[in-house]
């Protein structure tokens, strides 16, 4: 399934011609129009609208980068690669620890004032730098930021960090404009809420818990992958509905053209809404590998046993979850010919097929076998309200457990809480998450480095503790050679799936549904995507 | 009409120092009120902070400077007292999420919900009223046992299921009315009011639906045992008409009970609301408690908690005054 999206998808790249960031789905029968309002649907509300001081929900990520534009890009297509943003080129020193960003000409923000070097250098600096949650993260290696020029940057790091370019993406330093943050109290800057950026669509109106709109940048930098002028369309209404059903008859019934990626079109829906009239589904690969895990909680009498977790990891039926729940629209993240790190290693790892058999062998060996009545022991599986397939995927296992003796006691919390209980306290036996291992594997450290046990919200909640792989997490960074750094995550996948504090299970393909009159979509998914390229075909539809 | 004005004008200046006094009764209600949400808010598991990072987590240094710049870092009772010396001074707090006053997020927020109550109980009441006389006047006959069986019918369906019904029918399949919003953004789509008005039909309905039911069992009730009271009897000798043995001398009677059940049920529809409120996408009180809540904004919550429940005791200070107004011989005590 995974290779059938690859090759679709690298045949459809190729003769397009195009790529990345400014990648689009290929045309539908119909000729692009300028003009018209897209509507889209969400579920949820934002909390501001600056990208460059909020680590951005799927939600906020999406809308805002309309606004917005970052340094750099990833690509949509989950390979890793940096794609050109407001730098249209950069160097790295031999030592790793200079770059020099080569900016685009012409940029203007939304006010009509120049975007120059110095908005980079106050953007990381003063607003990612101190504001944004994981600035201090991101940016306490630079040493220097330098513009010898309104159209350079230099940025000088203390240590070589192979992930510093990834972190100039939008999702952790979209830019914001200096002339109306410098010397105000950025976080509480009005400008949050009724920004002014330099991407496609410039804002217009936001009515909290209802709408907000945008409308076009006439003076837009970026052009499409023929030259074309962007953007298409004229305005952009992004409407808040909160019932998923509600959502989905409002594209139905025609009062809204798009629901985003944003998990909230059921696999199971996908057949129904491609016969519906006037409406069409993509589906694609998320690129940051947003990976449904079966989180071990190592602190717990049965749990903290290699035997057993790798045996109720053989209890874990993968292709009946991915048939099941999500409909055949899922990867498997663990398989005879994929690890969950094979996208960036190429290498695979130990895996664990459903076989009924070998968990109770393991089972027995590790000294839980079954009473006079067939049950062995009862663990409680918590899970959020998040997502409708976590509570699915439970039932799925507590059957699948149930053969084995095993008894599943699932509990639902909402994030707020499961936090708490979860990934703070720990107090768990296992629990099932999504956790993005991409674009650069260097985000393994915040779910399986010692540090970031009890760290708060999708962190080490396994309390897994290896300081060889805690080492080799640390150097996972610091290797400039690309050759280098595949081979040590393919060693760290090996130990991962081997120690087993979390059994990686499948990837939901992210599901765009929208008015079939509708073309220009990206070609795969990082939530970072503008909707610049999207246009109507043919004609403006009435209304819009 | 004149001495009508009179009376009411007279009434409310003898109810003024009632009114005051079950005002001043509603400051330690509220208060109790707040100081119990306020700990079970700290008590729930989870914390604004996680949820204000979002799901890309944070460094350490700035939870500890949020957690700081929030207050969030004193003992419970210091954040309780500060809390409660702001609101001395009329001061809500600011909405951690949105950072705007809490009042002025909740200020936006209620005009939606107060038109989507009062339209829903609007609606609600007289239909429930009109069918109420309409089955009553015939008693155990087919149209009052269809009426009846439908109104229990209406009762038991929940709120969401009917609203997803409606929406559907009336939006899916025919297109007749929007899903979802108070506006269509539609370009060209006409007067503004029209298209705010097809909003709200569905969710008025799915509102209004069960309270309707229910003001009708009330109201044929209070109509049959009314009909068969002697002073009806003595209207009839008098040869008043029907209609005016109907409406004037039997449904006002009836009425009571009604007046009196639609201010209890008032928290009751705001609560029917909220989700009513998420299945149509409409940006009211509901949708924003729910939010409040899920965030774990703290400073919203409770300013929900306070206008919600001033506005209940309101509500029921207002149904007492009208109360007594509909009921001579309340007046008259």
């Amino acid at each position: 399934m995974r290779s059938f999206f690859v090759v679709a998808a690298t045949i459809f790249m190729l003769l397009s011609g195009v790529s990345g960031a400014n990648a689009q789905t290929p045309a539908a029968a119909g000729k692009p129009v300028y003009g018209g309002t897209l509507m889209a649907g969400m579920p949820l509300d934002l909390r501001n609208l600056n990208a460059a001081i909020f680590n951005a929900t799927r939600t906020g990520q999406l809308v805002s980068v309309n606004l917005f534009d970052g340094l750099l890009q990833h690509s949509t297509w989950g390979d890793g690669k940096l794609m050109p943003g407001l730098a249209k080129s950069w160097k790295m020193s031999s030592d790793g620890l200079v770059y020099t960003f080569d900016l685009e000409r012409g940029v203007t923000w939304h006010d009509g004032k120049p975007f120059t070097s110095a908005d980079v250098k106050f953007g990381i600096q003063d607003i990612c730098l101190p504001h944004h949650p994981v600035g201090r993260l991101n940016f306490s290696n630079i040493k220097s930021i330098d513009t010898p020029d309104a159209n350079t940057v230099v940025i000088t790091l203390k240590t070589f960090d192979a992930a510093f370019l990834g972190r100039l993406d939008p999702k952790w330093c979209a830019m914001a404009p200096k002339h109306l943050y410098e010397g105000t109290d950025i976080p509480n800057n009005k400008y949050n809420w009724a920004p002014v950026g330099t991407g496609p669509f410039k804002f217009k109106e936001w009515v909290r818990g209802s709408h907000m709109i945008f409308e076009k940048n006439e003076n837009y930098w970026r052009k499409g992958s023929n030259g074309e002028r962007l953007p298409y369309l004229d305005r952009l209404v992004f409407r808040v509905i909160p019932d998923e059903t509600t959502l989905i008859s409002s594209l139905e019934s025609a009062s809204i053209d798009y629901i985003p990626p944003l998990d909230v079109v059921p696999s199971a829906e996908i057949p129904r809404l491609n016969k519906t009239k006037g409406v069409k589904t993509i589906t694609w690969p998320y690129a940051n590998k947003d990976i449904f895990f079966l989180f071990f909680n190592m602190d717990r009498p049965v749990t903290r046993n290699v035997d057993a977790r790798q045996a109720l990891a053989h209890l874990v039926d993968t292709q009946d979850i991915i048939t099941r729940v999500f409909s055949g629209s899922a990867i498997a993240s663990s398989s005879k010919d994929v690890g969950f790190l094979t996208w960036f290693t190429g290498t695979n790892a130990p895996y664990y097929a459903y076989d009924l058999k070998r968990a109770e062998e393991l089972l027995d060996k590790a000294g839980f076998k079954k009473d006079k009545d067939g049950k062995r022991f009862q663990l409680n599986l918590t899970i959020t309200t998040e997502s409708p397939e976590f509570l699915q995927i439970a039932n799925l296992l507590k059957t699948s457990f149930a053969r084995a003796g095993i008894a599943l006691d699932i509990k639902v919390y909402d994030a707020a809480a499961a936090t708490e209980r979860v990934y703070k306290k720990l107090d768990y036996d296992l629990h099932i998450q999504t956790v993005a291992v991409g674009p650069d594997p260097y985000l393994l450290n915040k779910t399986w480095h010692s540090s970031n046990i009890g760290a708060g919200w999708i962190t080490n909640a396994s309390g897994y503790k290896n300081p060889k792989v805690d080492q080799m997490l640390d150097e996972g960074v610091r290797i400039v050679d690309v050759g280098n750094r595949k081979a040590a995550y393919g060693a760290i996948q090996n130990i991962l799936m081997t120690d087993l504090p979390m059994l990686p299970i499948a990837s939901s393909l992210k599901v765009f549904a929208f008015n079939d009159q509708l073309g220009g979509f990206p070609i795969g998914y990082t939530y970072r995507e503008t909707l610049a390229g999207v246009h109507w075909l043919n004609a403006v539809p009435k209304g819009r | 009409m004149r001495l009508r004005e009179f009376r009411f004008a007279a009434l409310l200046t003898m109810r003024v120092p009632y009114a005051l006094n079950r005002l001043l009764q509603a400051i330690p209600i509220t208060l109790g009120i707040l100081i119990f949400s306020f700990i079970l808010i700290k008590l729930a598991p989870g914390d604004p902070i996680t949820m204000f990072v979002g799901d890309g987590g944070a460094s350490p240094e700035y939870v500890a400077e949020l957690t700081r710049r929030l207050g969030l870092d004193r003992p419970i009772h210091e954040q309780l007292t500060l809390y409660l010396w702001r609101l001395l001074q009329g001061d809500l707090g600011t909405s951690i999420h949105q950072g705007s006053s809490v009042l002025s997020v909740i200020m936006a927020r209620a005009q939606p919900t107060i038109v989507l109550m009062a339209c829903g109980i609007t609606s609600g009441v007289i239909a429930g009223v009109l069918l109420g006389v309409y089955a009553s006047a015939r008693p155990y006959s087919r149209r009052d046992n269809v009426i009846i069986v439908a109104s229990l019918v209406l009762y038991s369906l929940p709120g969401f299921w009917l609203g997803q019904m409606l929406i559907l029918v009336f939006s899916v399949k025919l297109g007749m009315l929007p899903a979802a919003g108070m506006s269509s953004f539609v370009v060209g789509a006409g007067a503004q009011w029209l298209d705010y008005a097809t909003h709200l039909v569905l969710p008025t309905i799915t509102l209004g639906a069960g309270l309707a039911a229910f003001v009708m069992r009330f109201v044929r009730t209070s109509m049959i045992e009314a009909l068969g009271q002697d002073y009806i009897l003595t209207a009839r000798s008098k040869g008043l008409s029907d209609l005016v043995i109907f409406y004037k001398h039997a449904l006002r009677n009836a009425l009571l009970p009604v007046v009196t059940y639609v201010g209890l049920r008032v928290g009751h529809i705001l609560s029917g609301a909220v989700v009513i409120e998420s299945v149509f996408g409409w940006p009211g009180l509901g949708r924003l408690l729910i939010d409040s809540l899920f965030a774990r904004d703290y400073p919203l919550i409770m300013g929900m908690f306070i206008v919600v429940s001033f506005s209940v005791v309101l509500v029921n200070l207002a149904v007492d005054i009208l109360y007594s107004y509909i009921d001579p011989r309340i007046r008259a005590q």
